[in-house]
C-alpha cells in the first residue's frame, strides 16, 4: 500500500470529517493515556532513584522512592569498575558504522530490487526476506569459529562485519523506494544517459532519504543495544561494547552494588533517551509511516 | 545470454549499454548483502547443520555421530520444558500485549486528542531502551525480599510472591519485561494502520446505527488484518529467541539454567547453556536447527490462524 | 603501602626470589589483561605492583560460572588474557588440557612448591607434570554467626560456647531449632544448599569422584554427599533457610539486613561480608564448623600459553603470591594464605578482626588450614556440584519434596555428564 499524499495533510482531513460524528475525546480517554505514559516513565524513574540512592535504600521496606543524593557517587564507582568511556565510544562507532553501512547498502539493494530489472529479482528478494525468519542463535556457534578464523575474536569488527548488511534494511528501502519513486523519474534519469549507480545516487536516493534516515536511526539503536553476541565474543575490556560492559558492572565483584548496577544502566541509557527527544517526532512518524508500508 | 525482457516491466528504450548497465548494476548492488549475509549468515547456518551431526567439545576435534543429537534432543526433558517455557512467556507477552495495543492504538487514534506528540513519545521510549537495562531495572522491581512488586502487593494487603521461585510467577515477570518494551512499538504501529483506513467505511457503519464499539469490532479489526499478521509474526521470531530477559532476572548465578528447576530457562538459554557453558557445539546446533524449524513452523501457523481469523 | 616484612618468611621470600629474580620484565608499556571472578582481595597489591613496576594490569571480573565460560572460549579462540583465575571447580577440566597454558616450569616455578601447602601446590599440576598455576588462598571452614540475633534468640554468643553448641551437624541443626523456636524475625540459616550442603560435602576425604580417578562417579553412594545431603534437607524441612541463593542480590540484601544469623565461612567470606554489608561490623562472630576441618574453595593463577607477556605475567604472580603479601591480604580483606610456615607466626597467631568482633580469625583459620587434607576434584565437579544445589534449590522453593529431588538431581547429573 503506498500512500503519496503526506501524512499531516490527511490528519487534517480527517479531523475535520470524523468531528461531525463525535465531540472530542472523553476524560477516560486522558485517564487511560497517562495510566499508559506513567507505566512506561516509570522504569526510568526508578532506575534513577537507585542509582542515586545506593543498595541500602533500596534494600528496606519500605523502599526508598524518592531521588536521592549518589548520583555522582556511583556514577565515579562505575567508571572504577570499568573503562565505561571507553564501551560507550566502542558502542558509538560499532553503531554508527553499522547503521552507515546498513542503510547505504539496503538503499542500493532496494533500489535494484524496486527498480531494475535482472534474471531472478524477486526470487532472491523473497530469498532476502525469508532471511529474517532465521533465528541469531542458529549460526552463532560457526559464527564464533569463523570469528576466531578471520582472528577477530575481542575486536570490534567481529560485530561490525556480520552487521553490515540487513534483511529488514532491504526490505524497508525496497518498499519505500517502490512506493515513493514512480518509474517515470527513472526512464527519464535513463533517457538522459545517467547510469543506473549515478540514477540512484542523484534522483532517487534523495528522494527516500527521510526514509533512510528512519532505517539509519532503528539500525543504529539496534547496533548500540545489540548484546547477545557481543557478550559472546568481546571478551577484552578494551573491546567492551556499553551494553557488554553494563553486564560486566552487574557481575563485578561478589558484591552488589544496585546503585552502582542502575548508575552504569543510566549512562548506557540517556544518549538513547536523548536521541529519542531530539529526532522521537520523526522516529515515530518513520515508524508509523513504515508499518503502512510493510 | 539472449535478451529476456522482464514481463510486465514497460520495458524503455534504452540502448545496449543501458542494459546491461541495469542488469549488472542490479546484482552489483545486491552483491553486498549476499556476500556480507553469505559470510555471517548462511555459512554459519549451513555449517550448523554440519555440526549438528557431530559431537563436538571445547579444545577437541568433532566425530561424526549422524543424527544421534537429534535423536538425544528428542528424549531430552530439559529440551521439551525449554521449549514449554519458551512458548508459554510467548503467548503470556504476546496476547495480552496485542490487545492492549489495539486498544491503545484505539484510543490515540482519537481525532481531537491534546499532547498527541506525548504520549506518542511515551509508546516509544520503552522500546528504545536495550533489553539488558530493562531486564536489569525489572530484575530489582521483582526482587523477592525487597522488590518493589512485592512491597506494592503487600501493601494492598495480599501476599508477596517469591517470583523467580515458580514457572507461572517467573513467566508472568519475564513477559512484564517483554510487554514494557514492546507494546507501545506495536500501539504505533497499529495506529499506523488505523489511520490508513478509509473513513468512509466508518461512516457507511455509522450510517447503520453501530455504535463506537461496533465499528471497532466490524470495521477497524478486519482492517487492520494484515497488520495484525504482521505484528504476531515478528513477535513471535522475537519471543522464540528470547534470551536477555531470562538471563538477567536470573541474577548470575541461576540465570543460565534458568532456575533450580529450569523453571524459566528457554530455547535460547539452553542452546546458549549447552553450547558456551557446556561447549558441546554438537548438541547446541542441533537446538539452533530444532529452534529454527520451531520459527518457520511457528510463523506459517501463525500466518494462516491469523489470516482465518481475521477473515472470521 | 606499607611492607610488612615477616621474619618468618624470609626463607621462602629468598627461594621466590632466586626463582624469578633474574628477570624482572623492563617494559615500560606492558599492559596485562587478568581475568578472575568475584574479588579476591589482591586488588591493592597489583595496584602497587603497578606503580613499583611501571605496567598496567587490566581487570575483568565476572561471574563464577560466566568467568571460567569466557576463558575457556578464550582458550579456544586463542585470544586470551595474560593472567587468569581457574577455581577448583573447573581445575580438572582445564588441567586436561595442560597445552592451552603456558607451562609455568619455564620460569623456574618448581622451586616454589615447598612454599605451599602440597594439596593446593598440586591442584595446580596436571598429570603430565605441567605446572598450570600458583595457588592462592585456601578456604578452611568456620562458621560466621550474628552475636546480635543469637543474643535475640537467648542463644550464647561467645564463640567458644557457640562452638560446643554444634559439635555435630546435628546439634548444629537443633541449635537452628532453638534459634528459630525464639522468633527473632530472621532464619538461622542462608541456605541449605551453601552454608550446610557444600560445607558438609566438603569436610569429607571424596566428593563425586573417586580419588584420582576421573571415570569412577560415586556421588550416589558416597557417605559424605549423602549426609551433606540429608542434612540440609533437615535444616530445610526444619525450617531453619532463608531459601536465598548465594551471591544472588537478595543474599546481599539479606546480609546487611540481618535476614539469617549464621553462614558457612571459609576464609573468603570474610572478605566477601566485609565488602557486602560494610554496615555490620561488630556484629558478627566466628566459630567452629560442625565436625570441623573441611576445605571450600581455592584459585590458582594461570598464565594462558597464548599470552605474549607469559614472563611479565608470571613475575606479577609470583610477586603477588610470597606469604608475606598473602599475610597482607589476608589482613586486609580475610582470604587465608597458601603457605603454611605462616601458620604460626605471631603474625596469624595474634591477629584478630575487628569487624568480627575481635575474633582470633588468624588462630582459628590457621588451625583449619593445618588440618585440611586433599580431596579430589573430577572435570566435571563444577557440573555435578550445580544440579545437587538446584535440587536443593527446588526443596526450598517447594517445587518438590526431598526424595523426588533427590531422584530428579540424579537424573540431571546424569543428562549433564552426558555432554
Amino acid at each position: 500500500m503506498t500512500r503519496t499524499a503526506p501524512p499531516v495533510a490527511e490528519e487534517t482531513r480527517t479531523r475535520r470529517r470524523v468531528g461531525r460524528y463525535h465531540a472530542g475525546p472523553g476524560i477516560g480517554t486522558y485517564v487511560v493515556l497517562v495510566i499508559a505514559l506513567l507505566l512506561s516513565i516509570f522504569p526510568f524513574y526508578w532506575m534513577f532513584v537507585v542509582a542515586s540512592n545506593g543498595t541500602d535504600a533500596i534494600n528496606r521496606i519500605p523502599p526508598e522512592i524518592m531521588p536521592g543524593p549518589n548520583f555522582l557517587d556511583n556514577v565515579s564507582k562505575v567508571f572504577e569498575r570499568v573503562a565505561m568511556d571507553r564501551a560507550m565510544l566502542n558502542s558509538a562507532i560499532v553503531a554508527t558504522v553499522v547503521a552507515s553501512f546498513q542503510t547505504f547498502l539496503a538503499a542500493l539493494a532496494g533500489f535494484a530490487f524496486a527498480k531494475l530489472r535482472f534474471r531472478g529479482r524477486n526470487v532472491l528478494f523473497v530469498f532476502v526476506v525469508a532471511t529474517m525468519m532465521v533465528p541469531l542463535q542458529l549460526g552463532v556457534v560457526p559464527l564464533f569459529m569463523i570469528t576466531k578464523e578471520l582472528g577477530l575474536v575481542n575486536n570490534l569488527l567481529a560485530v561490525i562485519l556480520p552487521g553490515l548488511v540487513g534483511a529488514f534494511g532491504v526490505f524497508w528501502m525496497r518498499q519505500h523506494i517502490a512506493g515513493a519513486v514512480p518509474d517515470e523519474v527513472i526512464q527519464a534519469a535513463r533517457v538522459d544517459g545517467a547510469s543506473s549507480f549515478r540514477t540512484f545516487r542523484s534522483v532517487v536516493f534523495p528522494m527516500v532519504r527521510p526514509a533512510a534516515a528512519i532505517l539509519w536511526l532503528l539500525t543504529f539503536l539496534g547496533a548500540w543495544n545489540d548484546f547477545f553476541w557481543p557478550l559472546i565474543v568481546l571478551g577484552k575490556p578494551e573491546s567492551f561494547t556499553a551494553q557488554v560492559a553494563l553486564r560486566q558492572i552487574q557481575n563485578t565483584a561478589y558484591v552488589t552494588d544496585f546503585g552502582v548496577d542502575m548508575a552504569g544502566t543510566v549512562i548506557v541509557t540517556l544518549p538513547l533517551l536523548i536521541l529519542a527527544l531530539v529526532v522521537g517526532r520523526q522516529l515515530i512518524k518513520g515508524i508509523m509511516e513504515g508499518a503502512v508500508k510493510g | 545470454m539472449a535478451t529476456t525482457s522482464t514481463p510486465g516491466g514497460a520495458a524503455p528504450r534504452t540502448s545496449l549499454w543501458g542494459r546491461l548497465d541495469e542488469r549488472i548494476g542490479g546484482y552489483a548492488y545486491i552483491a553486498p548483502f549476499f556476500i556480507v549475509f553469505g559470510l555471517f549468515g548462511l555459512i554459519p547456518i549451513l555449517f550448523t547443520a554440519w555440526v549438528s551431526l557431530h559431537q563436538w567439545g571445547a579444545l577437541s576435534d568433532p566425530t561424526f555421530v549422524s543424527f544421534d543429537n537429534y535423536a538425544r534432543l528428542l528424549a531430552d526433558p530439559r529440551f521439551w520444558n525449554a521449549a514449554f517455557n519458551t512458548l508459554s512467556i510467548w503467548v503470556i507477552s504476546t496476547v495480552p500485549q496485542l490487545i492492549l495495543a489495539l486498544f491503545l492504538a484505539h484510543v490515540l487514534n482519537e481525532t481531537l486528542l491534546r499532547g498527541k506528540g506525548i504520549f506518542r513519545m511515551a509508546m516509544l521510549v520503552p522500546n528504545i531502551t536495550s533489553v539488558l537495562a530493562v531486564g536489569i531495572v525489572f530484575s530489582s522491581i521483582f526482587g523477592r525480599d525487597y522488590g518493589l512488586m512485592n512491597f506494592l502487593l503487600e501493601s494492598l494487603g495480599l501476599n508477596r510472591v517469591d517470583w523467580q521461585a515458580s514457572q507461572p510467577s517467573s513467566h508472568v515477570a519475564i513477559s512484564t519485561m517483554v510487554m514494557w518494551r514492546w507494546t507501545g512499538y506495536n500501539t504505533l504501529i497499529l495506529l499506523a494502520a488505523m489511520q490508513a483506513i478509509p473513513r468512509d467505511l466508518y461512516e457507511v457503519a455509522a450510517m447503520d446505527g453501530a455504535g463506537r464499539l461496533r465499528q471497532f469490532f466490524t470495521v477497524t479489526v478486519p482492517q487492520l488484518r494484515n497488520t495484525i499478521i504482521f505484528v504476531t509474526i515478528v513477535s513471535t521470531i522475537g519471543g522464540m529467541q528470547i534470551f536477555t530477559e531470562p538471563l538477567v532476572f536470573g541474577g548470575t548465578q541461576q540465570a543460565i539454567t534458568g532456575g533450580a528447576a529450569r523453571q524459566y530457562q528457554t530455547l535460547a538459554l539452553f542452546l546458549y547453556e549447552q553450547g558456551f557453558r557446556n561447549f558441546q557445539f554438537g548438541y547446541a546446533s542441533t537446538i539452533a536447527w530444532v529452534l529454527f524449524i520451531v520459527i518457520l513452523g511457528f510463523s506459517v501457523v501463525n500466518l494462516l490462524l491469523t489470516r482465518r481469523i481475521a477473515r472470521d | 603501602m606499607r611492607k610488612n616484612r615477616v621474619f618468618g618468611v624470609a626463607m621462602s621470600g629468598l627461594l621466590a626470589t632466586a626463582a624469578f629474580g633474574a628477570a624482572p620484565v623492563a617494559a615500560q608499556d606492558v599492559t596485562l589483561d587478568l581475568w578472575n571472578f568475584g574479588a579476591m582481595g589482591l586488588e591493592e597489591l597489583i595496584t602497587q605492583y603497578e606503580a613499583e613496576h611501571g605496567i598496567k594490569v587490566n581487570i575483568v571480573q565476572r561471574g563464577y560460572d560466566e568467568h571460567h565460560e569466557a576463558l575457556l572460549t578464550s582458550l579456544m579462540a586463542g585470544e586470551v588474557p595474560d593472567i587468569a583465575a581457574v577455581e577448583v571447580g573447573y581445575n580438572s577440566l582445564f588441567k586436561a588440557t595442560p597445552q592451552v597454558f603456558t607451562d609455568l616450569r619455564q620460569f623456574g616455578a618448581e622451586a616454589l612448591e615447598p612454599t605451599y601447602l602440597d594439596w593446593r601446590w598440586a591442584q595446580g599440576v596436571a598429570t603430565d607434570g605441567t605446572i598450570i598455576g600458583i595457588p592462592t588462598d585456601v578456604g578452611g571452614i568456620a562458621m560466621c554467626f550474628r552475636t546480635d540475633l543469637f543474643e535475640a534468640a537467648g542463644l550464647p554468643t561467645d564463640p567458644d560456647e557457640v562452638s560446643a553448641l554444634w559439635p555435630d551437624w546435628d546439634a548444629f541443626i537443633e541449635t537452628g531449632k532453638t534459634f528459630t523456636a525464639a522468633n527473632t524475625g530472621a532464619k538461622f540459616i542462608d541456605s541449605a544448599g551453601g552454608s550446610v550442603y557444600n560445607l558438609v560435602k566438603n569436610q569429607g576425604t571424596e566428593k563425586y569422584y573417586a580419588p584420582n580417578d576421573p571415570d569412577t562417579l560415586i556421588y550416589e553412594t558416597n557417605p559424605q554427599n549423602l549426609k551433606a545431603w540429608a542434612t540440609a534437607v533437615a535444616a530445610i524441612e526444619a525450617g531453619l533457610s532463608a531459601n536465598i541463593s548465594q551471591f544472588s542480590p537478595e543474599w546481599n540484601a539479606g546480609m546487611a539486613n540481618g535476614d539469617f544469623a549464621v553462614l558457612g565461612c571459609p576464609a573468603w567470606m570474610m572478605n566477601y561480608i566485609q565488602g557486602q554489608a560494610p554496615d555490620t561490623a561488630g556484629k558478627w562472630n566466628i566459630a567452629s564448623a560442625p565436625e570441623k576441618g573441611g576445605n571450600w574453595g581455592g584459585t590458582q593463577l594461570t598464565v594462558p600459553a597464548a599470552s605474549d607477556n607469559a614472563q611479565a605475567a608470571y613475575d606479577l604472580i609470583a610477586w603477588l603470591l610470597t606469604p608475606e603479601r598473602q599475610l597482607e591480604v589476608f589482613k586486609l580483606h580475610g582470604n587465608f594464605p597458601s603457605t603454611p610456615e605462616l601458620y604460626d607466626t605471631p603474625e596469624i597467631q595474634d591477629f584478630t578482626s575487628e569487624f568480627f568482633s575481635g575474633a582470633p580469625v588468624g588462630k582459628i583459620f590457621a588451625e583449619s588450614a593445618k588440618a585440611l587434607h586433599p580431596v579430589y576434584e573430577g572435570p566435571r565437579e563444577r557440573a555435578i556440584d550445580r544440579e545437587f544445589g538446584n535440587g536443593l534449590g527446588r526443596i526450598e522453593a517447594g517445587l518438590e519434596t526431598a526424595d523426588e529431588a533427590w531422584a530428579s538431581t540424579l537424573a540431571n547429573v546424569l543428562l549433564a555428564l552426558q555432554n
